[in-house]
């Protein structure tokens, strides 16, 4: 028997989710190990072997392929455990990202609060003013040189960073640079050179887009992160190598596809925020599969909640990312995140008085309190055991018994302190924790114009279809998927196994039309013949290899807008460019509306991306074949008092074996189904249905809101 | 309004003041029904599609124009209106420009609604600053949104044009006397009717260009910013009815009202003023001048005048509309920071009481094309001056809200034209400086390069930008340090300098440059002013043989040659492969006593290296030792002697005149 | 009614036994809350350029025409407000709140 494994580290839980060669899938996961993240991945492989009936060792050597996504990165930057970070700048142009274009203020944040200036402020720079070096050199806007690199001082900047700062990694940044790359390459010789042990990365391979601002932001966060992301993909490699695995570890990118760990080393960048991209991945393949055009995919697991979204079938991608207010430029899938998880801290406010939920975590370490990992404060898991959500007994499978009277404990110390009982206290920190889940869905759907009631959520993570009973009710979407039932926890690992190869590339050069074919066609040979050899050198190559070109495409002077349009394959004749500007002009008008576009302004393509995909083989999924009784009794653990946080009283609540539910079942609640990695709350007045693919439908028989907008339609009828 | 009788206030002799109830043709039907019931994620949801339709409105300019000024600076503004012209979402652009747009389709709806007629799909140019732009390059457009035969609501935006005529390029007139040395004057005309666009009309506009084609592009990417909002607009109707949607509309606006109103009442009632000085009426005008602007607040009601301000000469006056529009902006920004841009509400607690003939609010026909990079800053900084007074003596929390101000001469301004690298004639303006600096709030630091607060989505062009688009090198930009200017017991936060040299051609005509005779700005209740603004420039140097020889020049003392004088409103300056030019956009005004300023705060622009030994003693009175820390003891003597040397250097008395 | 008006860390609006009057932090008594307290004040009238660096043009002509004020507590010397005016212009009556 063969496996495809999909791993999901990085998070409080390190997730692993396999498929067999016969189509059946296999879940499990493990504690996080800060310390050491291979350990807690090697966790979870040997609970995963055990789901599978085999030896881990097996498993391992048994594995057709091996994909890794992980939060890492994300971690160090929030928690700005990073490396200590050297910037090598143009002379003059060192105080760029400090200067952040103005906006830096603002960027990414909500546009309410640019009317408010006084709450708005920049983010602690990831390279202080004292890291910054600036170099004697200059290119010009052609990548001609103007002034030559000044290599001593180069030499001098990186022996003075390395030698007295200490830095871990440098980051060179040069003005059009992605134009000419020769004083970055010159640099990057010497800084390997002086200081072979100092990651370093340059801003031309990083994000070779013009705006050096942008860029050089792309290019430090690479640096910042990368010692620790690499060493964690080497580990991993390395350690699955021993085990027994016969094929490259492939890391999880932000394009939506993997990379062996050999390539993913060189750019940890675009791996940066990989683990939502790999729920992402797993929802689109089974919002395919359900028909659901339109899903707000939300991963809630012990430190944060993200955000993604489909739309009409497709993700949303995004060319540019806004990291912690910093701006920068890279393909990937949008997902959006705030800390806001199961590990989320209830504290006291000391001002108000309040109590507060989050955005601190106690993460996987030391953990909830009724995890007895030395954890003394209350969390979100902390109460859901307290209420009742959560079994004492049945976490984790049973694996790991869970400290109730210690949970209890906890939150009464908390509870006392602001004159609330145990019961309501918890209630209190689900119900302000589901308030701020809730309100980042809607800040990215009803704030950018969508209407969540168009939506499916599709909620997974660990503590995701354990909450989304109160905070997907709370936005009136349609339902709401627990995608793969038990396997929702571990969604974003099912992502990464489902993930194909993907290399993105990019060159910026500018063409007037009529464009200059030899060039144009040389360009994009040379682009499609550099995706070719890397996906050749990741031992993948001829037919397989997928090419898809696009250009980028505006009016001349454009500078902040374009369209992407596809370039037809092969060599490119007068009549394949007329027919992409026309297409470009099309579009144009489609999108801004009839005469948009000015016929006499001349269109220019300033940017040729090559998509090069390996579409990696795996067996389709298994379905249960027969269609059982509304009637769940197989299933029926019993009944529990729950004292649910939406209604405010204790009910007897139902309670179900989750892995003995079938296709075809129905649950009314208040109910709790019970899976080894996470826990279904259905509330009251909800039903929970199970399909063929073992996925869960949570129904709310009362969408809040949905009939005055049935009312106000009508009457829009009558007045059109 | 209130004014002196007989004064017609008609957009055609003076500004126009538009009546509480407008005189619209009985032809012309307004949808003004609305449902009596809203669900609160109904309103939610419309209230944010409407918001959101805004920000595609603007998002969809800003991408799809070409000139810098719109795209990087955000020089343009767009809203949603409605049926009577009631601004009610503003974009986070140029909030000046937000309430002319008001101005400019109440008046369309009083002088046009019978001839030609107002109808579905039509669009209405203007560039008249007398009925609403606050120049003439700031043409606005304004489209009503029909549903069935009724007019629902109105979009419209302004948006800065390159140049739209006139005797010099980029059409900032300098030298004008009155209106008729300005560029064309267009009162509102239909540009589209029936959803198109009418070619004669749109040559009209575009034949007084040196710039047709980027006009061009720039007027079909305002016209797009329409049909991507109206478009919107119905879909929001078809899905929730006309009544739904207005009900949300008005609701909206009475809840910005009570917001501001609640504002209101933790200020006491009293008057604030700000007088603001600039110079030149013409260029070699050697007069000074004053822009006032005074704010009485009596109960539940703001009222605006500019008593103070000297009668209109040259060529630096503004309109009613530009008066209006400079004096929201910091209203907004102080009192209005949680409404996300509706300011519809705001307007109705604030009465004007213009005092007509002034620079300030100018009569026709005065000049007041350059009012774009002249007065409209400087009235914005002298109405910022006057509300950041008055909110500095609201209750706590307000009173933190109150926020400095910015420089007259904000934008770090500086036009210049020739051939670019690829042989084509433009006329470009400088955005570098766009990081702009928060000044200083009572109990808080302004942040440095953070932006300019009354264009809240402007944001520096990227250097690489710059030099793709004109024929320049950019040496440095960087930031300035936090020494006298801005400095406070909050300080501002610090601006920025960048020096250029040409590349790629060996000619550039500067044509404005904003060298301040002397500083404009005031600081905040015992605050140092900002800075002076000024450009520097050197011929003759060797900044390029020093670049071949691989070093890039790092200051204008650094390079070899002679200093031009440069001054306000100076000729144009010609630039050639010898120059080196700089602009410096200084710090903007601080907050308080310097020799109150938190040491802790002092210590770290030290480490920071912002600010220097020499200044922290000379500017905060503090002692630093050999370590680079500050001398607590020492620094508490040094303050004491530094108060007592105030008053032995002070005089006590009455002002003279 | 209010008791006061903060009108930054030293000046105050007061409601006192004698009506309203600016105070300072101090506890000197500024004057009376219906006049500018400016006219009370310390006064030092000094040359823009002085301010500090940058502030010198080469419009040295127009320059001097200009001055910088700052006003004092006569009794603490603490900077209560300043003002960037033309040199025999009043003080500009700016800031006067009612209790
Ligand atoms: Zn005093």
């Amino acid at each position: 028997m063969g496996y495809y494994i999909g791993v999901d580290g990085g998070g409080t839980f390190t997730d692993a989710a396999a498929m067999d060669d016969e189509g059946r899938l296999f879940y499990a996961k493990a504690a996080t190990t800060r310390d050491d993240f291979a350990m807690g991945m090697f966790d979870a492989l040997a609970a995963l072997a055990e789901e599978c009936g085999v030896e881990v060792s097996e498993l391992i050597a048994s594995t057709n392929r091996f994909s890794l996504g992980t939060t890492v990165g994300t971690n160090l930057l929030v928690e700005r455990l990073g490396a200590r970070t050297g910037l090598l700048a143009t002379a003059g142009h060192g105080d760029s990202i400090l200067m952040m274009r103005g906006s830096g203020r603002t960027a990414g944040l909500e546009p309410e609060l640019f009317f408010h200036p006084q709450i708005t402020d920049k983010p602690e720079p990831l390279v202080p003013r004292f890291l910054i070096r600036e170099i004697d050199e200059r290119m010009d806007c052609l990548g001609q040189e103007v002034a030559p690199l000044n290599v001593e001082q180069v030499e001098r900047a990186v022996r003075s960073l390395v030698e007295e700062h200490q830095v871990e990694a440098i980051a060179i940044a040069f003005l059009w640079s992605f134009k000419n790359p020769a004083h970055e390459q010159q640099a990057l010789e010497i800084v390997r050179r002086v200081a072979p042990d100092v990651y370093a990365s340059c801003s031309h391979q990083v994000s070779p887009r013009m705006g050096e601002y942008e860029r050089t932001v792309a290019t430090v966060i690479n640096s910042y992160v990368a010692p620790a992301s690499a060493a964690y993909f080497r580990r991993a490699a390395d350690k699955l190598h021993d085990s027994g695995l016969d094929h490259p570890l492939l890391i999880m990118q932000v394009s939506g596809g993997v990379l062996p760990a050999a390539k993913a080393v060189e750019v940890p960048l675009t791996a940066l925020g990989s683990g939502p991209v790999g729920g992402l991945i797993g929802s689109l393949a089974m919002s395919r599969q359900l028909g659901h055009a339109n899903v707000i995919a939300t991963d809630m697991g012990g430190t944060s909640f993200e955000v993604g979204l489909i739309i009409n079938g497709e993700p949303l991608v995004a060319d540019e990312n806004v990291v912690d207010q910093r701006r920068y430029k890279l393909l990937q899938l949008q997902t959006t995140s705030i800390a806001c998880g199961g590990g989320s801290l209830a504290r006291i406010d000391p001002h108000s008085g309040s109590i507060r939920v989050g955005p601190e975590s106690a993460g996987a370490q030391p953990g909830p309190v009724c995890y007895r990992r030395g954890g003394t404060e209350p969390t979100v898991t902390d109460a859901d055991v307290v209420l009742g959500l959560l079994s004492s007994e049945s976490f984790l499978g049973g694996r790991m018994p869970l400290d109730r009277d210690a949970a209890v404990r906890a939150i009464a110390a908390l509870g006392d302190q602001v004159g609330l009982g145990v019961e309501e206290t918890a209630a209190g920190i689900l119900r302000i924790n589901n308030a701020r889940a809730a309100e980042l869905i809607r800040q990215q759907t009803v704030v950018r114009g969508y209407d969540p009631r168009d939506f499916m959520v599709y909620a997974y993570g660990g503590a995701g279809p354990l909450h989304a009973f109160a905070y997907a009710h709370e936005l009136g979407v349609k339902g709401v998927v627990i995608p793969l039932g038990n396997g929702a926890s571990t969604l974003s690992a099912y992502g990464c196994s489902t993930s194909n190869l993907v290399l993105n590339f990019e060159r910026e050069e500018l063409f007037f039309a009529p464009f200059e074919l030899d060039r144009l066609n040389r360009a994009l040979g040379e682009l499609e013949e550099e995706a070719r050899a890397a996906m050749f050198d990741m031992r993948a190559g001829g037919d397989e290899v997928e090419i898809d070109r696009f250009c980028l495409m505006r009016y001349r002077g454009q500078w902040l807008h374009n369209l992407v349009m596809r370039i037809p394959r092969g060599h490119l004749g007068t009549e394949d460019i007329a027919g992409v500007v026309d297409d470009f002009r099309s579009s144009y008008d489609t999108l801004y509306g009839h005469g948009a576009g000015v016929v006499s302004q001349g269109v220019e393509l300033f940017s040729i991306r090559v998509r090069a995909i390996v579409r990696l083989r795996r067996p389709t999924q298994a379905m249960e074949q027969q269609f059982g009784k509304p009637v769940a009794d197989q299933a029926r653990l019993g009944s529990r008092d729950i004292f649910w946080p939406d209604r405010m009283e204790r009910l007897e609540s139902r309670l179900f074996d989750g892995s003995r539910l079938h296709y075809g079942n129905r649950i009314k609640g208040p109910a709790v189904v019970e899976l080894p990695y996470t826990s279904i709350a259905v509330g009251m007045d909800q039903v929970l249905e199970c399909d063929a693919f073992g996925n869960f439908a949570l129904n709310f028989e009362h969408t809040p809101g949905a009939s005055p907008v049935v009312g106000t339609q009508s009457s829009t009828l009558t007045t059109g | 309004m209130e004014t002196a009788q007989n004064v017609v206030w008609d957009g055609i002799v003076r500004g126009y003041a538009p009546p509480d109830v407008l005189d619209i043709d009985p032809s012309l039907t307004l949808q003004t029904a609305e449902a009596a019931e809203v669900d609160p994620i109904t309103y939610e949801v419309i209230r944010n599609s409407l918001q959101n339709i805004n920000l595609e409105h603007g998002s969809t300019i800003q991408k799809l124009s070409i000139s810098p000024i719109t795209m990087i600076v955000r020089d343009f503004q767009c809203a949603i209106l409605t049926e009577v012209g009631d601004v009610m979402f503003l974009g986070p652009y140029l909030l000046y420009l937000g309430n002319t747009l008001g101005l400019t389709t109440k008046w369309i709806l009083e002088n046009r609604s019978a001839s030609p007629g107002i109808e579905d799909g039509d669009v209405f140019l203007s560039t008249d600053p007398y009925v609403g732009s606050s120049h003439q390059q700031d043409t606005g457009l304004t489209s009503p949104v029909f549903w069935g035969s009724e007019l629902f609501c109105w979009v419209s935006n302004s948006v800065h044009y390159s140049d739209i005529g006139g005797p010099v390029p980029g059409s900032f007139c300098l030298m004008s006397q009155d209106i008729w040395q300005d560029p064309p004057c267009f009162p509102p005309m239909k540009l589209a009717e029936g959803g198109k666009v009418r070619a004669d009309m749109e040559d009209l506009f575009l034949r007084q260009s040196r710039l047709r084609d980027t006009v061009g592009m720039d007027l079909h990417a305002a016209l797009a910013g329409l049909s991507v909002a109206r478009g919107r607009i119905l879909k929001l109707i078809e899905r929730y009815g006309a009544e739904t949607v207005k009900a949300v509309m008005k609701r909206t606006l009475d809840a910005g009202e009570r917001a501001f109103q609640e504002k209101l009442d933790m200020i006491p009632d009293g008057r604030w003023s700000e007088r603001v000085y600039t110079e030149a009426s013409v260029p070699g005008d050697p007069g000074i001048y004053v822009s006032q602007i005074n704010i009485t607040k009596e109960g539940d009601t703001l009222y605006i005048d500019n008593e103070g301000s000297s009668p209109q000469v040259g060529s630096i006056n503004n309109t009613y509309a530009g008066l209006v529009g400079a004096t929201l902006a910091p209203l907004t920004i102080m009192l209005a920071y949680d409404l996300g841009g509706v300011s519809g509400g705001v307007s109705r607690r604030v009465k004007f009481r213009p005092v007509p003939g002034t620079i300030t609010c100018c009569d026709y026909p005065g000049a007041v094309s350059a009012a774009g990079v002249f007065n409209m800053p400087m009235v914005v900084a002298t109405a910022t001056g006057a509300v950041a007074k008055m909110v500095a003596c609201a209750d706590p929390p307000l009173r933190e809200k109150a926020i400095a101000m910015a420089d007259a001469q904000a934008y770090g301004g500086w036009i210049f034209s020739g051939l670019n690298q690829y042989g084509q004639f433009f006329v470009g303006m400088s955005a570098g400086m766009a990081a702009g600096a928060i000044p200083a709030s009572p109990g808080r630091d302004g942040v440095d390069t953070g932006g300019l607060f009354w264009v809240p989505g402007m944001e520096a062009a990227n250097v690489e930008e710059n030099e793709l688009a004109w024929p320049v090198l950019t040496l440095y930009r960087r930031e300035n340090s936090a020494g006298a200017a801005g400095a406070g017991m909050y300080r501002s936060g610090v601006g920025a300098e960048e020096a250029w040299v040409l590349h790629g051609t060996d000619h550039l005509d500067s044509q404005i440059y904003m060298n301040e005779s002397f500083v404009k700005n005031q600081g905040l209740l015992g605050g140092n002013p900002g800075g002076r603004a000024f450009h520097r420039l050197k011929q003759q140097t060797d900044a390029a043989a020093q670049l071949a020889a691989g070093t890039v020049p790092q200051g204008l003392d650094q390079v070899s040659g002679d200093e031009v004088p440069l001054f306000y409103k100076g000729m144009p300056a010609v630039l050639d492969p010898t120059s080196m030019w700089t602009t410096n956009l200084p710090n903007f005004a601080g907050y308080g006593d310097p020799l109150d300023r938190d040491i802790a705060a002092i210590q770290i622009d030290l480490t920071d290296g912002k600010l220097s030994t020499k200044d922290a003693l000379k500017v905060y009175g503090a002692v630093v030792n050999e370590a680079g820390q500050v001398d607590v003891d020492r620094t508490a003597e040094q303050r004491a002697m530094c108060r007592r040397e105030r008053l032995a250097a002070a005089t006590v008395g009455v002002s003279h005149a | 009614m209010r008791e006061q008006v903060i009108i930054n860390e030293n000046l105050s609006l007061r409601r006192t036994d004698a009506g309203a009057r600016f105070v300072c932090a101090c506890g000197h008594d500024l004057a009376d809350g219906s006049t500018n307290f400016k006219e009370a004040c310390a006064v030092r009238e000094s040359p823009t350029a002085d301010i500090g660096e940058g502030y010198a043009s080469f419009a040295v002509e127009m320059a001097a025409q200009m001055c910088f004020r700052e006003f004092f507590c006569p009794d603490c010397g603490a900077r209560l407000t300043t003002e960037v005016a033309r040199v025999g212009d009043p003080y500009l009556w700016d800031t006067a709140p009612r209790l």
